[in-house]
């Protein structure tokens, strides 16, 4: 096989794998994880004194996987404008994500030495940055169809 | 870019709903290009010159604004 061909090849794989989609009708599935996932934080916050934290690992896994089917799931008509409107929302999710890892320890150095508290900065979990990053993502894509 | 898609679809006398399906979008991409808030791809561009049988540049024009 010749380099260009080999190259060619990947460059086809790759297309096939960044296309990649999940039906439409896993749209519902993923907000009925998110909904669930949320009111279960909540719920096990409020009522349960000591949760346990594989407990809350496990409701974290549950929303960010909610999320993600919803981001993947097409559209009821995907074409090639709702492409471009979901490339859009992806690039603000990933400099939203990348600023908001950076910056948010340091707020909450700032909000803490005001409020009289010693907190010192420190490195945000994977979760509520994917959380984050998830959030941004859906938001700015419904927003965007919405002004389109 | 300006289009004049909405002068060509009212001489076929279509819907959006109707080019829409015709050429595989959704209403809302329609609406979108008629508004010059988005501008379709070649494939795209092409199968609406195939509709209308006409060339692209007789309902796709450039403005100066393209050419900086």
């Amino acid at each position: 096989m010749t380099s260009s061909k080999f190259h060619e090849q990947e460059r086809r794989r790759f297309d096939r794998m960044t296309r990649w989609q999940l039906p439409y009708s896993y749209k519902n599935i993923g907000l009925a994880l998110t909904a669930m996932a949320i009111l279960a934080l909540i719920g096990t916050k409020i009522f349960w004194d000591e949760r346990p934290e594989g407990l809350k690992l496990a409701l974290n896994i549950v929303l960010v996987l909610g999320m993600l089917i919803i981001s993947l799931a097409k559209e009821k008509v995907e074409d090639e404008l709702m492409q471009s409107l979901r490339t859009q929302s992806y690039r603000w999710a990933f400099v939203t994500g990348v600023v908001y890892a950076l910056v948010q320890p340091w707020i909450t150095v700032g909000v803490s030495s005001l409020l009289g508290s010693s907190e010192h900065a420190t490195e945000m979990g994977a979760f509520q940055l994917l959380f984050f990053m998830l959030f941004v993502q859906l938001l700015s894509f419904w927003n965007l169809k919405r002004t389109a | 870019m300006k289009n004049r898609l909405k002068v060509e679809r009212a001489i076929l006398d279509l819907t959006q709903e109707e080019l829409a399906q015709k050429i595989g979008v959704s209403r809302q991409t329609i609406s979108s290009i008629e508004k010059n808030r988005y501008v379709p791809s070649t494939v795209l561009a092409l199968k609406l010159s195939r509709l209308f049988e006409k060339p692209v540049n007789d309902f796709f024009e450039l403005e100066p604004s393209d050419l900086e």
